[in-house]
């Protein structure tokens, strides 16, 4: 309790928060329509009478889009709804070709679910905190098209790809009270979102888009203070930040001007300027004139149904965390760090799937893999498990060191070659035959026979140096131990 | 003619399919200044399909069980590369990339769509008046209304510009401008006909139907038109059960023992003596050959009205947003800003009866004011439905009024808009309830006026209403023989044929 | 007292969201808004009398109201659902026969300014 307030800097007050995600679901085709839902394309290829809302289209529900929605509110503890049914949300805006937005107002897919995070967990030992943040409900939607606003001239311009493409929108309770929180939940969420194949939840294309409703309180209060939403926020620092900055605004605000100062508007947040700023107040709700799409007939999802829909979840990353620590013999923060992203948590087993020691490929996934990865592209892991498996065995098996390992791993993200392919034609194989090395160690000796006499004297020190001049002499391509054993053997 | 008359000419090889086109089309290019059904006429691609059908039958190849009948469709019915305007100035230049399923279904069957037929703006009205384009006028007394929103598709067929038509029917817009013009017109049952293409007015209403000459041609393009479509998820497919083939289950079922329903709160207040006279005459007919008649009471008829146009006025406002001058449509020349381009486009666009029910569509679902209308229409609805549902477990049929008035003059439909919306009191609770129901001719007034009288039947029982249409149509004759008294009958354009070419096929 | 009030009077109360709706030229100006339709002081005024009247004409659904809970849909027929395959529209030109002016695929559409929105 007292940690995040301190971290705020004013322990009299308590933030609030709740969160609007919104996820496209990762489906072929829009959600009432055959038009692709690929990202990227040309300006309005992806579009068809029914996302251009001609006159006369009818829209026609995606199987796969309740499926992903229904899964997504499984994953989240949510009831689903066996009935439930899509309203339309009237409003003039060029994004929406129909002038109104097929959603779902007061018989959403999913109700009432859960999410539990912990807070903590990115320290290594750090004491592990659980908190359920409470869900209350997931809907299906349309997606709307986009507008570019070219420089300095008086036009947009209008791409309808995104028009129709299906969207989750997720609404939690105000559960949260801290920015911290808040990112750690939309980081556990994304997860599952991403485990269950629901999203793929990029958040620079704009599959996954959060809002914030953010309110502040003297502590001790239960009314909830004015809320003010934020929007436009599109990374984990973002919101962080943006958090933490509209939570000082307003405590600000509150102290000068009491609560009542406090506007319920919408605010943008400005990256430059380090702050949120208003977009509109909120004064006089939007009337949007909700009512049942007389077009589309209710969605009925049976129990057989809802069976298939939770037998298809694949394993969670609360499971797949505990199930690391029992087979793999992690301590909780590998196991955290690595089922925390589903596609590490699967490169992780693809490479312990060669055969390599668990904690080697822990460790080198966890510790080196991070650097070469920073620079790929869409964050994808530019060495494939298999050539990772084998560079470890290669190292185990001492045919390089562990350094040389890493130079190795640097070289592979770049050229995509095999390690052996690496090893060979840059010549980094240690020198493990026994005749080759002691014809250095001879060289060497044969040139420091001032440390050679230190040794017999009994100098520890002399025992190093000598290690050191051979390995540089090998170029230190030589296997250590073999190197060490022989000098030894060679010395007495 | 009908479309038998005008196959079997084909079969006999009396004519092609191009003369009988060019005939057709020559009848519209003399007559339709003065008709004004249609916004468009197809002359170039009519006669290419023609063409076409003439060449298949050269070659012995199947046809469709439409080949060669000209239909006119309203223009509220997608033609891929066809002008669709829904009678709006705001779709004026609009061509549709697709055709309606419906359209689909027509071309499939190898029918030739001869033109696109005028309605009221958006379909809503019944007098065809609030169309931007034109007045379309009543074939058996031209200063009379076709009645609507069909207007100009019941008129087609009752001038003879086409064997068969197409229109949409949400609160009674077959149904009403059938009975004016002395023609059959059915409104299906609510989702048995696709909606992909149709441009929606009121989307948990509209459905679109027949209208023809006779009831076995409404039968058979019915029988075409329907069909679950992947498209349109509203769309259902009926028992197969429930539907027998239309035309081979004509008339010799009988309606013996059937029980037909005669509800008392249509023959109130307001309903012109004559319409009274002739519907309990049809009554009078059904107990002859052999039904039961019984007055029944169905309490919520009077709440049908208001129903209707508080949840098609908010749907309709809901539909109609999207023509805000970006993608399609029209696009006002004079603003300042994207707010003002959207504004003037509407504003400039739509006629005044579109933008009042829009208006009165976004207040009933605004804020204040939805859970008053909105919701409460709702479950009103469910409330006509149950009643209906109730009433067809007793009842085969109901047998009714289509309209409370004879047509009435062109210019003089009031523009108080409770008035107007009257037209529709004996229409709209069947679309509520989405059964369906089919008005035919059943005389005419000492005026000379057309008399509809309207069939309603449970969830996909047509059959039931092809049946007893069909026993009523052999009392009155089929309206299609009657052709209006300042018209060439229609049977000419067979001896115009015949005289001209003189060749035989 | 005239009739309406009474009846307003009477029934107030007795049942939830009762109807009895005035409309005026500021509710007519409201809901042009949220349309984005733009009318004359003159039709202001006319539809304000209109509205007026065909609220009073739907004073007879609210006798008939009762007090039906909001229900679920009943599952009468199974969800109507497509695969998730993706078939593109054919012409691209044909699509776009009706935009008027488009530059390198995008519509374009006087400036929008981030506050407009919603």
């Amino acid at each position: 309790m007292k940690g995040s307030h301190a971290a705020d800097g004013n322990h009299l007050f308590e933030t609030v928060i709740g969160l609007e995600i919104h996820a496209e679901l990762n489906t072929k085709s829009k959600i009432f329509c055959s038009c692709s839902t690929r990202f990227g394309s040309r300006p309005n290829e992806n579009t068809c009478p029914v996302c251009m809302g001609l006159p006369g289209t009818l829209p026609v529900l995606n199987e796969e889009a309740v499926r992903l929605a229904a899964r997504a509110g499984i994953a989240l503890h949510c009831s689903v709804n066996r009935v439930s049914r899509f309203d339309r949300k009237n409003y003039f805006y060029p994004d929406l070709p129909k002038a109104y937005q097929i959603t779902q107002y007061d018989l959403p897919l999913c109700e009432s679910g859960y999410l539990d995070i912990e807070t903590g967990q990115d320290r290594p030992n750090g004491k592990r905190r659980i908190h359920r943040i409470g869900i209350s409900r997931i809907h299906l939607e349309e997606d709307a098209g986009k507008l570019i606003h070219p420089e300095g001239e008086p036009v947009t311009l209008l791409d309808y790809n995104r028009a129709g493409v299906p969207l989750i929108e997720i609404v939690t309770e105000p559960d949260m009270r801290s920015p911290e929180e808040a990112a750690a939940f939309l980081k556990a969420l994304k997860s599952i979102l991403e485990y269950t194949e629901v999203s793929d939840c990029r958040m620079e294309q704009g599959s996954l888009r959060c809002d914030v409703n953010l309110s502040v309180r003297e502590m001790g209060k239960t009314d909830f203070g004015t809320k003010v939403e934020i929007k436009n926020l599109n990374s984990f620092r973002e919101i962080q930040r943006a958090l933490a900055a509209e939570a000082e605004r307003q405590r600000e605000q509150y102290c000068s001007g009491g609560p009542d100062s406090i506007l319920p508007e919408t605010r943008r947040w400005d990256n430059g300027r380090g702050r949120t700023v208003s977009m509109r107040t909120k004064e006089g709700n939007q009337d949007y004139r909700y009512f049942p799409d007389p077009d589309l007939p209710p969605v009925f999802l049976d129990r057989s149904l809802l069976c298939l829909i939770r037998n298809g979840i694949p394993e969670l990353p609360e499971q797949k965390k505990e199930r690391f620590l029992r087979e793999y013999g992690l301590n909780p923060y590998e196991a955290g760090l690595l089922t925390g992203e589903k596609a590490l948590a699967d490169y992780y087993e693809e490479v312990v799937g060669f055969g390599v020691d668990s904690r080697e490929a822990a460790h080198w996934i966890l510790d080196e893999l991070p650097r070469i990865r920073k620079d790929a592209e869409n964050g994808e892991i530019p060495v494939k498990s298999h050539y990772l498996a084998d560079l470890i065995q290669k190292i185990g098996e001492g045919r390089i060191s562990r350094n040389t390992g890493k130079d190795v791993l640097m070289e592979m993200a770049v050229t995509r070659k095999t390690p052996g392919e690496i090893i060979r034609e840059k010549g980094l194989s240690q020198i493990s035959g026994p005749a080759e090395l002691q014809k250095i160690i001879r060289d060497v000796l044969s040139r420091n026979a001032d440390a050679v006499q230190d040794y017999k004297k009994g100098s520890a020190k002399a025992i190093g140096f000598l290690m050191g001049q051979v390995m540089k002499a090998s170029r230190g391509k030589a296997n250590p131990n073999l190197a060490r054993s022989l000098l030894e053997e060679l010395l007495s | 003619m009908t479309i038998d008359e005008i196959q079997k000419g084909y079969r006999d090889k009396r004519f092609s399919v191009r003369e009988i086109v060019t005939e057709y089309l020559e009848r519209i290019r003399k007559l339709d200044g003065t008709i004004g059904a249609f916004l468009t006429v197809c002359d170039d691609s009519a006669l290419q399909k023609a063409a076409e059908l003439d060449e298949k039958r050269s070659r012995g190849e199947e046809t469709g069980p439409l080949a060669g009948i000209p239909v006119a469709v309203k223009d509220n019915i997608c033609t891929r590369g066809i002008r669709t305007t829904c009678a709006s100035r705001v779709l004026e230049d609009f061509i549709p990339p697709y055709d309606a399923t419906v359209v689909k279904k027509l071309k499939e069957a190898d029918a030739i769509l001869i033109g696109k037929a005028n309605l009221d703006e958006f379909a809503m009205g019944s007098s065809t008046e609030t169309s931007a384009f034109q007045t379309t006028r009543n074939p058996w007394d031209i200063t009379k209304v076709p009645g609507g929103s069909s207007g100009g598709s019941a008129a087609a067929v009752a001038a003879g510009f086409a064997p068969l038509a197409i229109g949409s029917d949400t609160g009674g817009s077959i149904r009403q401008p059938s009975a004016f013009c002395g023609v059959v017109g059915l409104k299906p049952t609510y989702g048995s006909v696709s909606r992909y293409g149709l441009v929606a007015f009121a989307s948990s209403l509209d459905q679109i139907g027949p209208i023809a000459g006779n009831v076995k041609d409404c039968a058979l393009a019915f029988q075409v038109l329907r069909g679950q479509d992947p498209n349109d998820s509203t769309s259902m497919q009926p028992d197969a059960a429930g539907m027998p083939s239309f035309p081979s289950c004509l008339p010799d079922q009988g309606i013996r023992g059937w029980k037909i329903g005669l509800p008392r709160e249509c023959f109130r207040h307001g309903l012109h003596p004559e319409i009274e006279e002739s519907v309990r005459e049809c009554g009078r007919l059904f107990e002859k050959m052999g039904a039961t008649i019984r007055e029944i009471s169905l309490p919520v008829w009077d709440m049908g009205m208001n129903v209707y146009y508080i949840l098609s006025s908010a749907e309709a406002s809901s539909n109609l947003a999207r023509y805000d001058g970006i993608r399609y449509g029209i696009r006002a020349k004079d603003y300042n800003n994207l707010e003002e381009m959207i504004v003037h486009t509407r504003s400039e666009g739509f006629g005044w009866e579109t933008k009042r029910r829009i208006l009165l569509g976004t207040c009933v679902l605004s804020s204040g004011y939805e859970k008053g209308y909105y919701k409460r229409a709702m479950r009103l609805r469910d409330k006509i439905r149950a009643a209906f549902r109730k009433a067809f477990q007793e009842y085969d049929l109901l047998l009714l009024p289509t309209t409370p008035t004879l047509p009435f003059d062109i210019g003089k439909q009031h523009s108080d808009p409770l008035e107007m919306y009257l037209a529709d009191i004996h229409t709209v609770s069947m679309s509520i309830a989405g059964v369906p129901a089919l008005s035919l001719p059943c005389g005419f007034s000492r005026s000379g006026l057309p008399i509809g009288v309207q069939l309603a039947a449970n969830h996909f029982e047509e059959n039931k209403l092809f049946s007893a249409a069909s026993l009523l149509e052999r009392e009155f004759g089929p309206s299609g023989r009657n052709t209006p008294p300042d018209m060439p009958p229609v049977g000419k354009i067979v001896d115009n044929i015949l005289t001209r070419g003189g060749k035989q096929y | 007292m005239d009739g309406k009030s009474f009846l307003a009077n009477t029934r107030d109360g007795k049942e939830e969201g009762d109807i009895f709706m005035k409309v005026d030229e500021n509710t007519i100006r409201y809901l042009a808004g949220l349309a984005k339709l733009e009318f004359s002081g003159e039709e202001t005024t006319r539809l304000a009398e209109e509205f007026q009247k065909i609220f009073d004409h739907f004073e007879n659904i609210s006798g008939a109201y009762s007090k039906m809970m909001d229900e679920k849909p009943e599952p009468a027929w199974e969800s109507v659902l497509r695969k998730d395959e993706v078939k593109p529209f054919g012409s691209r030109q044909e699509l776009f026969q009706n935009t008027k002016p488009m530059r390198d695929g995008f519509l374009i559409v006087p400036k929008v300014l981030e506050q407009e929105k919603k």
